[in-house]
């Protein structure tokens, strides 16, 4: 029983530690994807009509992008929708 | 007596969870069938992350408890203590919950989307519309209110405000300790925490004197150069930090609440049907507690901008459909439940910390001072000095925060609406897309508000708007059941919309009608006219959008009556 409950005490403030965690950093983890944004813009930014970096650069890079270009598709879809993101991230209440 | 009120709190709040709250999971919803929540299926490991349902209930709750839950309840008090209880109760399990916890589930069937398009996809575009504009004018109105209420917190007790500036002055120091030096997340905390204690120690030392005009100037210069500042100097650091002051505060109300075994006789359990509460200072006039209820306590029964809070993050990291009831109708739950400790605190401890003046002190003041009692009466080693000063910095901060983000907020909003502007009038559009600009005229019509209305107008303005969205978000959600889920549950959402709705639109339509003439009484004051001008033509423009969007929602339900 005492175990137990160290265990399930245990269990309790790694939860707790993690969410003060993630709430110390949500609003930077919200820039960096605004920067990450930008960055898969400026290189896959031929998909939507931007100039592109020259072609060998832009090849060269292709295999490093698949994590961007799957976050673009994902982030072009919700990028008509910014209203949800910013509440759940701004304290209002 | 407080210990059995918050017993029964947690016994109807833990039965309604337990039976029907799993009603709405496995027969409305029938989670457990439900397809693969997006955190899984659309997994990036940005947006999309499987999350314990621990940590988001954590992430949401923090999101959702702000001054809110508490401000509604003790003016409520006006009422008499049962009432107020029963309207946070009873709203909070048949309308709260249900409507965080189903636009939650939402839009986890949505992707992840926001209850905005979720509504522009079922009601069509005017609903989505209609959400774009009641968030500028909750802004607007959220920053009226909470200026006034904090400028008149600052000005009720002169050692807030030196406390208030150290505690963000520590928010910086522990800013820089988390994210820019060696010392890490744990240390940075610890640095943090041991500033506040300073903080707190610094405001007692440095009590000011100040007047309320002061602090509307400075209250004005704060939220427009915090919400430009960069996140990570002040806002991130400072928002993690007062999280500590939630814990806090729950913890040592909630231990106070339960061992106590004080009567709740500082107020009677009922007053009158029709309590001086909404009004002009000065002029309060008497407000049926049918309708104007949802006026006066919204978030802690019920608040439309939960919705937006369930559908922005949460609903992206939900491991699964079903761990959507521990989160959304979880947290309302507890958000109730320090809603109540509100309630017990000023009934049971109001008389014994401020006699026959309790219901003559404005409703913050009148909160920090019984729940102060309250905590010192049951934990006497907590000094009664220091808990006022916690209450007084908790609400105080929590209510700068909810300003400084709206006020971000309500910028993003006035640059978006700029953006049609681009093409046709380029100098305009250059103008109020410039950060400092939109930044300006959200907080100056704000604190303008705020000086020449008061909490007592402004406060049920901004609760409307908010209850509004809410049954926007509700009837959004009946089509939803009605259309993609299980038609045969739709009473036991469309009940709830069309009782809040109708309350709502009636209580809006009494404000427009009894509060705002009193506004014009005196042509010859002026920045009471200006003030009943704005408050009445934003409250009226609502109005507008709200029957143009119950037109759409009737037209698509009956639409969907015939193809069904």
């Amino acid at each position: 029983m005492p175990a137990h409950f160290g265990h399930l005490l245990k269990k309790a403030m790694k939860t707790f530690s993690q969410v003060n965690r993630e709430k110390a950093t949500g609003m930077l983890d919200f820039e960096l994807k605004e920067l990450e944004n930008i960055f898969a813009l400026l290189i896959l930014g031929g998909f939507v009509g931007l100039p592109s970096p020259p072609s060998p650069i832009a090849v060269e890079l292709l295999p490093y992008m698949e994590k961007e270009l799957t976050v673009l598709l994902a982030r072009t879809d919700l990028s008509q929708d910014p209203l949800g993101v910013l509440m759940g991230m701004l304290e209002i209440d | 007596m407080t210990t059995l009120i918050a017993l029964v709190a947690l016994a109807i709040y833990l039965a309604f969870y337990f039976i029907y709250g799993r009603v709405i999971r496995d027969k409305l919803l029938k989670s457990k069938e439900a397809p693969e929540a997006p955190s899984k299926r659309l997994s990036d490991g940005v947006d999309y992350v499987p999350t314990s349902k621990y940590v988001l209930f954590g992430h949401h709750f923090a999101s959702i408890a702000g001054a809110g839950p508490i401000t509604g309840p003790a003016m409520a008090v006006a009422w008499g203590w049962l009432p107020g209880l029963l309207w946070i109760w009873l709203g909070n399990i048949f309308l709260g919950a249900i409507h965080d916890y189903l636009a939650l589930a939402a839009s986890v069937r949505y992707d992840g989307r926001s209850v905005q398009f979720v509504a522009q996809d079922l009601i069509g575009k005017k609903a989505g519309k209609t959400f774009g504009w009641f968030t500028l004018f909750l802004c607007i109105l959220v920053v009226a209110a909470f200026g006034d209420i904090v400028a008149g917190q600052l000005a009720a007790d002169g050692r807030v405000f030196f406390a208030f500036v150290f505690f963000c002055i520590a928010a910086v120091i522990a800013g820089f300790a988390m994210y820019r030096s060696k010392l890490g997340l744990g240390w940075g905390s610890l640095i943090g925490l041991v500033l506040i204690i300073l903080a707190f120690w610094l405001g007692d030392m440095l009590p000011v004197k100040w007047s309320k005009d002061t602090y509307f100037l400075i209250i004005f210069v704060y939220i427009v150069l915090a919400s430009t500042l960069p996140v990570n100097l002040l806002l991130q650091p400072r928002d993690y930090l007062s999280s500590f002051f939630l814990y806090f505060g729950l913890i040592v109300g909630g231990i106070s609440a339960l061992i106590s075994v004080a009567p709740l006789n500082s107020i009677p359990a009922f007053t009158t049907f029709s309590a001086k509460l909404i009004g002009p200072a000065g002029a309060l006039q008497p407000s049926p507690f049918w309708p104007t209820v949802p006026l006066i306590i919204a978030c802690g029964a019920l608040s439309g901008f939960h919705a937006l809070v369930a559908s922005g993050t949460s609903s992206k990291q939900l491991r699964e459909e079903k761990d959507a009831l521990f989160v959304g109708y979880g947290a309302m739950l507890v958000e109730g439940f320090l809603s109540t400790l509100v309630i017990i605190a000023i009934a049971g401890f109001g008389a014994a910390a401020l006699g026959d003046k309790l219901m003559s002190t404005a409703a913050i003041p009148r909160f920090v001072q019984s729940f102060a009692q309250m905590v010192t009466t049951n934990l006497p080693f907590l000094p009664m000095s220091f808990m006022t000063l916690f209450a007084a910095v908790w609400v105080s901060t929590f209510a700068l925060t909810t300003l400084d983000t709206t006020n971000r907020l309500g910028r993003y909003l006035v640059q978006e609406m700029a953006e049609p502007l681009k093409e046709k009038n380029p100098g305009a559009f250059k103008f109020f897309s410039n950060k400092w600009v939109a930044s300006i005229i959200i907080a100056f019509v704000g604190i303008f508000l705020a000086r020449s209305g008061g909490y007592t107008v402004l406060w049920p303005a901004f609760s409307g708007a908010n209850q509004l969205l809410a049954s926007v978000v509700m009837l959004t959600v009946a089509v939803w059941v009605k259309k993609k889920l299980n038609p045969k549950y739709v009473a036991s959402v469309m009940i709830p919309a069309v009782f809040l709705w109708v309350t709502v639109t009636a209580a809006l339509i009494w404000y427009e009608i009894v509060i705002i003439p009193v506004f014009f009484v005196d042509m010859a004051k002026t920045l009471s006219v200006i003030t009943g001008a704005v408050v009445g033509l934003i409250t009226l423009f609502m109005l507008i959008l709200n029957f143009i969007m119950i037109s759409s929602f009737l037209k698509n339900w009956k639409v969907n009556a015939q193809a069904a």
